[in-house]
């Protein structure tokens, strides 16, 4: 369930528990918050007025009291004059006993003259105290005073006896303190409060006549316990009720109320810790707040069972348009119990199910008819449309060919007979050559049978020559002995002195002859010496000739060779060129006529091709809309 | 009375001799010497002549030139001493002419005497013949007890 899926703040539980607990719950825990502050305000307010009321109430009843006391003394002092009691002791105990029934713990009686010495010293302070405050206020009222006799305290009620309206004593009632405490833990049986009742006078001054915390401070001074405060609030009293707030020495808030006794100066403090106030109204706030916190639990878990009745039921009706959603018309949407909106809403969705399952139905039936015919005729295009562009291929492809044939058969032609012609001249050439080259091969053998003739020549000359040399030496050495003779014959003919004259002579000249003979010689030994050097060096270079010409005449016969085989090549060449060049005529004028034919196909079968296209396109439009169709009808799941 | 004609190179120069014709006794192609120890300046041994052993001196040397080159047209001309005979080994022949040593104009040629002195002491008089200064050549200032001891005093 894709529903239960979401988290808790998505679902419609937790929106309910969101927009409708949480803000219950912020005014709840708002109007908690003031209620508990104005009870608080309230439950301050009332203890404040039950603790003013209260302590009227003890003033009052405490007062009561202290008048009727005071009432009595009065009337003992009108009734018995001065002296009556003191006169007659017997009288003055049966007084005493009717006294003790009137005033609950009077401990003594006394008639007190002016003028005479009081012995007790704490009956003449109180005495002391009420004759002032008879000259401050009243002489005719009874003044109550608070002392100590033996060390215990007491209070004392004053009555004036006066006598043809001059004062010549009065009438003392003396009680223990602790009556008057018990007069006020009465009067304060119902208050839950602390109580103090204090003498007048500044705060230092005050003492503490009664109180329901116990007997232990009674009598003492006020300032000297741990209520000093409370003797302050007392200074501050102006003799009316007055409620104020407070702290203790431990710093705890207090509501203090404050009252004056009318017949007594004194001053009834009564005191309330504020927690007491608190406690109640934070036990009232608690108490709201159990109730609120009970009631949204409930609330939350009425709410949360109708989310999840309605999510539940909501969650059949997702599921359902899940399914559609998918295509999944094929599984019937559930029928709910009840009667409500989603049952509404559950019906409508099997109507819409329905529905789709019969369009659907009839859709994919008739797109699978369209699809058929579809695919058959996107096919017969495509093949269309694939044979005119082979056939526009080929005949575009065939014309540029015969173009390109007619052009390079044209070119070719022209090449051909540029190759004919020179194949021509290159054979004539060739030709030409041949005969030279065996004209040269001609010459150049005769060159080396001429060289070799020189060479065998060189070396007849160089023989020769040898021979001459040997000759020539042969000579030499002939002059040389001729020489050596005539110089001999010369001396001979010198020593023979006359008959030796003409032989001198003979001497001389065949020296002579000798001489220039041995001179030729040497020229002719030079120049023969020459010949053979020139005759040596002719015979190596005949040879060297000789190789060079040799290995030239086979080079000359290899480019014979070379030259016969090209001229073989040549010959044949010319005559195929000119079969080509023939056949090459008659190729360029059927070039021309076909690629003419090619040009017209080609626009033909460019205009067919552009129809088939155009035709194939439509086709597969339809095709991919049936495609499209048909895989969103594929989707869907149907009954069968 | 004609002179024998003959060069010895000193360096650079040539000096030109005389020799009188009735002091040579005959003019030989070049013949090799065996050589013997002793003798002065210039003597290259002994040779066979016509059976008697002859001293063979180089000329040049001993005049205080070069070594004469051996070629073909080297000389000995063999000399009569009164000692006896001495072959000179001579370079050059130029040949036989008359050389007038008392012409006017002439040199006594008395320089130095001495043997050994630069072979200057072979020269005698001078005399100028063509263009050239001609020396007379004094065989008697050769050494000619040293000679003679070479041959063991063989004289012919």
């Amino acid at each position: 369930m894709p529903s239960t899926s979401l988290p808790l703040r998505h679902r419609l539980a937790g929106r309910l528990l969101l927009f409708g607990l949480v803000p219950t719950v912020i005014a709840v825990i708002a109007g908690l918050a003031v209620n508990g502050y104005r009870t608080y305000r309230a439950a301050i307010l009332r203890i404040e007025s039950e603790l003013g009321q209260a302590t009227r109430l003890v003033a009052s009843d405490f007062e009561t009291e202290a008048v009727r006391v005071s009432a009595f003394v009065r009337g003992l002092a009108l009734t018995h004059g001065v002296g009556g009691l003191a006169t007659r002791p017997a009288e003055s105990g049966a007084v005493l006993t009717a006294a003790r029934e009137v005033i609950p713990g009077v401990e003594q009686l006394l008639v007190l003259r002016e003028g005479e010495a009081i012995a007790d010293p704490g009956v003449a302070a109180m005495y002391d105290a009420a004759k002032r405050r008879w000259e401050r206020i009243d002489a005719s009222r009874a003044a109550i005073t608070f002392g100590e006799i033996a060390g215990r305290p007491v209070v004392a009620h004053f009555a004036r006896i006066v006598v043809q309206g001059r004062p010549i004593g009065a009438v003392v009632a003396i009680r223990a303190a602790a009556g008057i405490s018990r007069d006020l833990e009465r009067a304060s049986a119902g208050i839950d409060a602390q109580l103090f009742l204090l003498t007048e006078g500044a705060a230092s001054e005050r003492r503490l006549v009664a109180t329901n915390m116990g007997d232990a401070m009674k009598g003492r001074a006020i300032s000297a316990t741990e209520f000093a405060e409370i003797a302050k609030e007392a200074a501050a009293s102006d003799g009316g009720i007055r409620v104020t707030h407070d702290f203790d020495s431990a710093g705890r808030e207090l509501l203090v109320a404050t009252v004056g006794l009318e017949d007594v100066d004194w001053t009834l403090v009564a005191r309330t810790p504020v927690e007491a106030a608190f406690a109640e109204a934070w036990r009232l706030v608690l108490l709201n707040m159990l109730t609120g916190v009970a009631g949204l639990v409930v609330v939350a878990i009425l709410l949360y069972v109708l989310a999840r009745g309605v999510s539940r039921r909501l969650s059949l009706v997702v599921a359902s348009a899940d399914r559609i959603a998918e295509g999944d018309l094929a599984e019937p949407v559930p029928d709910l119990a009840g009667r409500d909106e989603v049952k509404l809403l559950l019906d409508s969705f099997r109507a819409m199910c329905d529905s789709l399952n019969r369009i659907v139905g009839q859709v994919r039936s008739a797109s699978i008819r369209i699809n058929s015919t579809a695919t058959e005729l996107a096919a017969t295009s495509r093949q269309q449309e694939e044979t005119v562009a082979g056939f526009s291929a080929s005949t575009t492809q065939v014309a540029a060919a015969t173009r390109e044939i007619s052009t390079t058969g044209e070119e070719l032609l022209r090449t051909m007979q540029e190759i004919s012609e020179s194949a021509s001249g290159a054979a004539r050439k060739a030709e030409e050559s041949r005969g030279g080259l065996e004209s040269m091969q001609e010459a150049m053998r005769r060159l080396d049978e001429a060289a070799n003739s020189v060479a065998a020549r060189l070396a007849t000359i160089s023989e020769k020559a040898q021979g001459i040399n040997s000759i020539v030496g042969t000579i030499t050495k002939v002059a040389d002995q001729t020489n050596l003779l005539s110089v001999n014959a010369a001396i001979e003919a010198e020593k023979a002195g006359e008959f030796g004259v003409g032989f001198l002579v003979v001497a001389r000249e065949i020296r002579r002859l000798a001489d220039q003979t041995a001179a030729a010689t040497f020229d002719i030994e030079r120049m023969v010496r020459q010949m053979q050097g020139a005759v040596a060096s002719g015979v190596m270079e005949m040879d060297r000739f000789g190789e060079t010409l040799r290995a030239g005449a086979v080079e000359v016969s290899r480019v014979g060779e070379r030259l016969e085989g090209i001229i073989g090549h040549v010959e044949g060449d010319v005559a195929r060129v000119a079969q080509v060049t023939g056949g090459m005529q008659n190729q360029t004028a059927g070039v021309r006529q076909i690629d003419d034919a090619m040009r017209q196909l080609a626009a033909g079968a460019k205009q067919t091709a552009q129809a088939a296209k155009d035709f194939g396109g439509a086709a597969a439009d339809l095709q991919e809309s049936i495609a499209g169709l048909k895989s969103v009808v594929a989707q869907v799941k149907l009954r069968d | 009375m004609r002179s024998l004609l003959f060069e010895t190179r000193h360096g650079e120069r040539t000096r030109r001799w005389a020799l009188r014709v009735d002091a040579i006794v005959e003019v030989l192609p070049l013949v090799e010497a065996r050589p013997v120890d002793g003798g002065p300046r210039g003597t290259l041994g002994v040779f066979d002549f016509h059976g008697s052993l002859t001293p063979l001196v180089d000329f040049a040397l001993a005049a205080g030139g070069e070594p004469a080159a051996r070629t073909m047209g080297s000389r000995i001309v063999v000399a009569s001493l009164p000692s006896g005979i001495v072959g000179l080994l001579v370079e050059r022949v130029l040949g036989l002419e008359r050389i007038d040593f008392d012409a006017p104009g002439g040199h006594s040629g008395a320089f130095g005497t001495s043997e050994g002195d630069g072979g200057r002491g072979l020269g005698g008089r001078l005399a100028r013949f063509e263009g050239a200064i001609v020396e007379e050549l004094r065989l008697d200032r050769l050494a000619h007890e040293q000679l003679r001891g070479l041959v063991g005093g063989g004289a012919p």
